[in-house]
């Protein structure tokens, strides 16, 4: 059983504007739109009573060895069979107050 | 407020769906979820005069936990967190707000959604595409 994938303006922009400056990011989102079709599931619960979800992806950044967080949060209508994406962006660097990075 | 409290509020702000006639759920923008649970973490919920020493707390942080010292009616309870931890639940509450309002929009006007499986939303995906 497959799911319909809808993208809201709000990710297409999102996308477009990640792209700009990390496109590999943008195509792992981009990626796993396939995963939510598939299986809306694999995200974990963000709001139930909206049937709200988040689902995190990573990627190491092969020049900073960096890991990159990125997380999509989407909507399941289960009666339509119907995946609404409801954003896209990339997770924030974690702490810098460690002293290895001053 | 406790966590009990905090759940009893986000079973609250699912009341505040709304239907219309075909049985569409709208969205509310009113709805408690700022109260929501963030998902991920744990939490843990202790009296301030029984707290542990610190390097306790920390292992309990470092766990993934949120630690709430409370301290009886008269404060607001103290949080424990590590600092990735915080940066990760304030960007949930952005997302979380961000949704929202994207979702509210979309219900005013669902036809600016793409379908991927539409020639539009296949021209959008090949954008993306990564070399093999």
């Amino acid at each position: 059983m497959t799911y319909r994938v809808d993208l809201l303006p709000a990710v297409r922009a999102a996308l477009d504007r990640l792209k700009a400056t990390d496109p590999a990011g943008a195509g792992v989102i981009a990626d796993a739109f396939a995963e939510l079709a598939d299986d809306p599931r694999i995200g974990q619960v963000l709001n139930q009573a909206h049937a709200l979800y988040v689902l995190h992806r990573s990627r190491l950044d092969p020049l900073t060895r960096r890991k990159l967080g990125y997380q999509i949060t989407y909507r399941i209508h289960d009666e339509h069979l119907v995946v609404a994406v409801v954003t896209a962006a990339a997770v924030p660097r974690p702490s810098r107050r460690r002293p290895d990075r001053r | 407020m406790t966590s009990a409290a905090r759940h009893d509020a986000d079973h609250e702000a699912g009341q505040h769906q709304t239907a219309d006639p075909s049985g569409h759920v709208g969205f509310d923008p009113l709805a408690l979820d700022s109260l929501t649970p963030i998902p991920g973490f744990g939490e843990v919920e202790l009296p301030f005069e029984q707290s542990p020493a610190l390097p306790e707390l920390a292992a309990l942080a470092d766990d993934r936990q949120m630690v709430y010292l409370t301290r009886g009616e008269q404060a607001p309870a103290l949080v424990v967190m590590t600092e990735d931890n915080l940066v990760e639940a304030l960007f949930n509450a952005a997302m979380l707000a961000q949704s929202h309002a994207a979702l509210a929009a979309h219900d005013r006007h669902p036809e600016d959604a793409i379908r991927l499986d539409s020639p539009e939303g296949q021209a959008f995906l090949a954008k993306f595409k990564r070399p093999a």
